[in-house]
């Protein structure tokens, strides 16, 4: 807390105080208009809408006035606030897969109405798609949004039947990854590092288990999970492509329940209970891989020290002081261990802590203030012996200050805003090696950064069918010293940048300081009751970068600082979409198409030396990004059979002077055509199907055209200098799962208070080897002294057949 | 000083098979872009009493491992800092060689700059080198490793020596089982003061041992499992040879090996993509040229792996 007031004040001091000036105006123009508009004699009805069989607070419910025909939804805390003129209103509350509620209410001065809905009890339960209001994706102003339920999350088929809550998102449209067994995802084509990915606020810097096989989230512990695409509201910032805001369950506030399971990979267990009941409760989440411990017995090594094994552990807890204040306070750690032996090895993770506090000031203004630390930390040591040793540790540390706000003007306005600062501390590497016994310390020096930002929002119905949404952001960053400033001199484009002159920089001045407007727009005009028109722009400033240059990111990949060389990456998208529902909302549909422009994304000189290195960003190049695409989406909501039809059609590029002779060139995960279906059945109330079939388009790689001999080595070259010239085949898969729930009665014929299942997944059904990459070499064998290598082709796949599975999960 | 080479992370990557993921991998035939063959020059010279050669010869198509089309006709010339010029005749077809005037004398002197000029036509290209210091090997020693995960117990051969005080030192390190000379990209040796590359400000070190172990040569079964380099001591023998290289040279073998030493499989999420390897031979047209020039010092050792090559490692 200390650090953050520190930066506060640093802050405030180096802000430039005409901006800040600036800042004020508009933050007061922001406020006041709506209020000028619509001053009238009012009453506001609010209140927590939750989960009656556990407490959890329920996300997205809508409260409609019937009859206004006008409502609200509630925010991620589950709090919803209307203001109406006073009168006799008949209020609905509403949830997918929940029971209806409607309460009749006289309305002279203000009231607090928390309601706890319950879970549909159908005869035959019907799988649910989407646990939003069945309208939302119409009459919302958002677009650009890519959501799924974690109920769904769980019945999709998985590789190794492992749940993945990162890998199903990419079924939706405009999300995909580089292949299989690639970390993380592409959003619009835009990279890995452009995407920012907040565990109940906190950034995940790796969100991968086992270099990318497995993401970090434990779906036992996930309660919700929506990605921005596009349109993204001002409270978020700080990179290009994406926002995904993952929220943490907050544990059943009523009763004990313990979920768990079994799986190929990993064994998983979640306890939640009540501390307080209705007040307070808790959740404990752990996941570990469990293959080590059945193979100690036969391997030596992992007895001796040897060690592989991931884990991740989720906690979170609640408390409600009174009926305007709450707090909760979750944390995460997550770890993947490699060792060879005692002494060798490599081991990395992430670990973030939020605590939160929910304020009411009034029925109108909802307040919550955040504050989190994150890091990601990695560490290598190699040598098997003391005297001949290598060893490095790398770290990104963050620790903010979030407070946001929203005011519920009245039933036409709601307005966000707040502020952000986030304390950086970069290391990108604690080094040190060891030859024959003495040892030298190969560290590059620490970084500090402060990044900052205000921002508001406004929701402003401006007619029955207009509704628009405006905001700003302004973003700051500082890299501060004490540190070195390289100065770099020019050269040929796409060759190392020579040192001119490193400058040292005390401690607390500044080395380099950018700052920057993003505004926000969208409206959405509903042109009938089923059907909206909706567009958008935004503009997003992004001031720390992974710097990666292989085919997929991996763990060693650092998170590093703009600087005086590296400029902030600037996107603007815009977009446009039809949304249209059929049937009474059983069918759901929609059109968007997007067009992205990114500055100053990075691109890497031939040979770039990228870890451990001072003077990165003499190999770094700065390119300009071009994507654009158009996304279909056709999903059917009710019913035994349910599911939905992804596609999106889309190009992403890249120019920069010094790679594919300055033109434009393909981004390495561009993929022209991206068609996902899902489907789920219900057979019975036992036994349930559900399926995914993927097809993309292959994905652009380098092929060379020559090859020379320099002393015996066979070298590949392109004479036509041209960067990702060739697509590999087209990838498509099928995957399959069948779930078989245990008997939900006694035989007496009373309800089983345990419930477990039994899961039967095939991954890549048909047994495609769908080729990740290919790749050119001279062969393994030797070539004798005087003759020729005998060059080849190779195509390499990750997951090369089909891969049954079982899991075994109970709830009790 | 710092694992550029991460065969670490392919060794994370063959523990995670033990879990049952298989990648798999097929030689396949693909057709490539059209592309006009360029001039290659393979011009590296050596400190050594012996015949030098430089290569110039046309690039053939990636797949034909036919004998390049050599170019005739050139002048080819390097020239020393102090203006003597030393002529490269044309033995064969794209063949230029020169040869010391008696069996003693060697080509260069450490510390002195060359330039090589090369007229082909009306056309002229030319490169710079300097002929930088090379230590002497001390030593070689055999170390004993205890076979883990599946693979042999086994001996790797190291040499031993210092770099120079004073930062730029780089070399290139090329050793010989049995007289068979490793030359496959895996066996690339390169080190940059001692260590792996200049990013890690490493001076004056004894050569770290990812480099001393760098000698030996690399063997693996059908089943991909690593052979043992020497099984115990008896009659194999190996020797070793330190090679000056420029910074430039340097960071041309570490191109090198980005683009021919894949890893392969699982190796493959992380590769970088191909790109070009530049050369330091310009044309005054700027026309496309690939290759390198270098002038090396060398220094030599060879051992026979007896008994008493054994080094006794510490253990933790």
């Amino acid at each position: 807390m200390g650090e953050t007031i520190f930066g506060f004040a640093r802050l405030s001091v180096r802000l430039n105080y005409k901006k800040l000036l600036l800042v004020k105006k508009l933050l007061l123009l922001f406020a006041v208009i709506p209020c000028f508009l619509f001053a009238q004699e009012k009453a506001t009805i609010s209140g927590y809408i939750k989960d009656a069989s556990n407490g959890e607070a329920l996300i997205g419910a809508t409260v409609l006035i019937k009859e206004l025909n006008t409502g609200n939804i509630t925010n991620v805390y589950g709090f919803y606030s209307i203001t109406l003129p006073p009168g006799d209103y008949s209020v609905i509350y509403r949830y997918v897969g929940f029971v209806t509620q409607e309460r009749f209410l006289s309305l002279q001065d203000n009231q607090r109405i928390d309601v706890e809905l319950s879970e549909e009890q159908t005869q035959l339960q019907e799988v649910v798609v989407t646990a939003k209001p069945e309208d939302e994706n119409v009459t919302s102003t958002e677009m650009s949004v890519a959501e799924i339920d974690i109920q769904t999350v769980r019945k999709m088929p998985a590789v190794l039947g492992e749940v993945d809550v990162i890998k199903s998102l990419q079924l939706l449209p405009g999300v995909s990854s580089v292949g299989d067994g690639a970390s993380g995802f592409n959003v619009r084509g835009g990279e890995v590092g452009q995407n920012l990915i907040l565990l109940d606020e906190a950034p995940v810097y790796n969100s991968s288990h086992l270099l990318g096989f497995f993401s970090v989230f434990n779906p036992d512990a996930v309660k919700d999970l929506k990605l921005y695409k596009g349109a993204i509201p001002a409270q978020f910032g700080g990179r290009l492509a994406s926002i995904l805001d993952i929220r943490m369950k907050e544990g059943n506030s009523k009763e004990l329940e313990v979920n768990g399971g079994i799986g190929t990979v990993f064994s998983r267990i979640a306890i939640e209970a009540p501390i307080v009941k209705e007040k307070s409760s808790f959740i404990v989440a752990g996941r570990r891989s469990y293959a080590d411990i059945l193979a100690r017995p036969f391997v030596e090594e992992l007895r001796n020290g040897a060690a592989l094994n991931f884990y991740d552990l989720t906690l979170k807890t609640n408390y409600q002081f009174s009926d305007k204040d709450q707090i909760f306070l979750s944390a995460y750690f997550g770890r993947d261990n490699f060792k060879f032996d005692a002494n060798q090895g490599f081991s990395w993770g992430n670990r973030t802590t939020t605590l939160r506090w929910n304020h009411l000031f009034n029925d109108r203004l909802f307040s919550n203030f955040t504050t989190f630390f994150s890091d990601y930390q990695y560490e290598l040591a190699f040598g098997d012996n003391p005297r001949d040793r290598f060893e490095w540790n790398s770290d990104i540390n963050t620790f903010a200050f979030k407070p946001s706000f929203t005011y519920f003007i009245d039933q036409k306005n709601e307005l966000t805003f707040g502020g952000e600062v986030y304390r950086y501390w970069f290391e990108p590497a604690q080094a040190r090696g060891i030859s024959d016994g003495e040892v030298i310390d190969i560290s590059v020096p620490d970084k500090q950064s402060v990044e900052a930002a205000i921002y508001i929002n406004n929701v402003q119905e401006l007619t029955d069918k207009l509704t628009i949404q405006y905001g700003v952001r302004f973003s700051y960053f500082n890299l501060i010293g004490d540190g070195n400033k390289f100065i770099l001199g020019d050269t040929i484009a796409g060759r190392r940048r020579p040192i001119d002159d490193i400058i040292q920089v005390d401690k607390g001045n500044s080395i380099a300081q950018y700052s920057g407007w993003e505004p926000r727009f969208s409206l959405k005009y509903q042109l009938n009751r089923s059907t909206s028109f909706k567009a958008s722009y935004n503009r997003m400033l992004q001031y720390i970068h992974l710097i990666s240059n292989t085919t997929a990111s991996n763990p060693l990949d650092v998170w590093t600082p703009s600087s005086n060389n590296l400029e902030p990456q600037i996107g603007q998208q815009w977009a446009a979409g039809l949304f249209k529902n059929f049937s009474n909302n059983r069918y759901e549909t929609s059109v968007e198409v997007y067009y992205r422009k990114t500055g100053q994304q990075l691109e890497y000189i031939n040979g770039a030396d990228l870890l451990i290195n001072e003077a990165l960003e003499a190999d770094l190049l700065s390119a300009d990004g071009r994507a654009y695409g158009v996304e279909l989406f056709v999903k059917k909501n009710t019913g035994r059979l349910n599911g939905w039809i992804s596609y999106t059609l889309g190009r992403t590029e890249l120019q920069t002077e010094g790679v594919n002779n300055g033109e434009w060139y393909p981004n390495r995960f561009d993929q022209l055509h991206n068609l996902k279906l899902t489907a789920f059945y219900e057979i019975n109330n036992r036994w349930s199907l559900s399926s995914t079939f993927s097809y993309l388009s292959g994905t652009p790689t380098t092929f060379p055209t020559n090859r020379y001999e320099v002393q015996g080595i066979t070298i590949p070259h392109n004479s036509n200098d041209s960067r990702n010239n060739v697509r590999l085949p087209d990838y498509h898969r099928l995957d399959f799962s069948a779930t078989r729930k245990g008997r939900a009665v006694r035989k007496n014929g009373k309800p089983r208070k345990n419930r477990d299942e039994l899961v039967f997944t095939v991954y890549n059904l048909y047994n495609r080897a769908n080729p990740f990459s290919i790749y050119f070499w001279q062969g393994a064998d030797r070539v004798n002294v005087g003759e020729r290598a005998d060059t080849r082709a190779t195509q390499v796949s990750i997951f090369a057949s089909f891969i049954p599975s079982i899991t075994y999960n109970f709830k009790f | 000083m710092k694992p550029t080479r991460i065969s670490y992370i392919q060794k994370a990557f063959f523990l995670a098979l033990s879990i049952g993921i298989l990648a798999c991998e097929d030689d396949i035939t693909v057709d490539l872009p059209e592309a006009e063959p360029v001039l290659a020059f393979d011009a590296w010279l050596y400190q050594k009493p012996e015949k030098q050669t430089i290569l110039i010869s046309r690039t053939n198509t990636y797949f034909d491992a036919s004998e390049p089309e050599g170019i005739s006709g050139a002048a080819v010339n390097v020239i020393d800092g102090n203006g003597t010029t030393f002529a490269f005749n044309e033995e064969s077809a794209g063949v230029y060689s020169w040869l010391p005037s008696s069996p003693t004398d060697t080509f260069g002197t450490v510390g002195q700059s060359y330039v090589l000029d090369v007229r082909i036509g009306e056309e002229r290209y030319s490169a710079f080198s300097q002929m930088g210091r090379v230590p002497e090997i001390d030593s070689i020693t055999w170390r004993f490793e205890e076979g883990t995960f599946g693979s042999d117990d086994s001996y790797f051969a190291e040499f031993w020596s210092r770099d120079f005080e004073g930062e730029g030192d780089a070399y290139w390190i090329k050793s010989w089982k049995n007289g068979l000379y490793l030359n496959k990209p895996q066996e690339i040796n390169v080190s940059f003061d001692g260590a792996f590359s200049p990013g890690g400000n490493a001076d004056g070190l004894v050569f770290i041992q990812p480099i001393r172990d760098g000698i030996n040569p690399f063997e693996l079964d059908e089943d991909d499992t690593f052979l043992p380099p020497f099984e115990g001591p008896g009659e194999d023998s190996i020797y070793v040879e330190l090679n000056s290289i420029t910074p430039e040279a340097w960071f041309f073998w570490n191109q090198v090996i980005i683009q021919t030493d894949r890893a392969g499989g699982f190796g493959e999420l992380f590769a970088t993509p191909l790109a070009n390897v530049e050369s330091n031979i310009a044309s005054e047209s700027d026309e496309q040229v690939v290759g390198f020039f270098c002038v090396s010092a060398v220094k030599g050792l060879g051992r026979k792996f007896t008994e008493d090559a054994i080094r006794e490692a510490e253990e933790f």
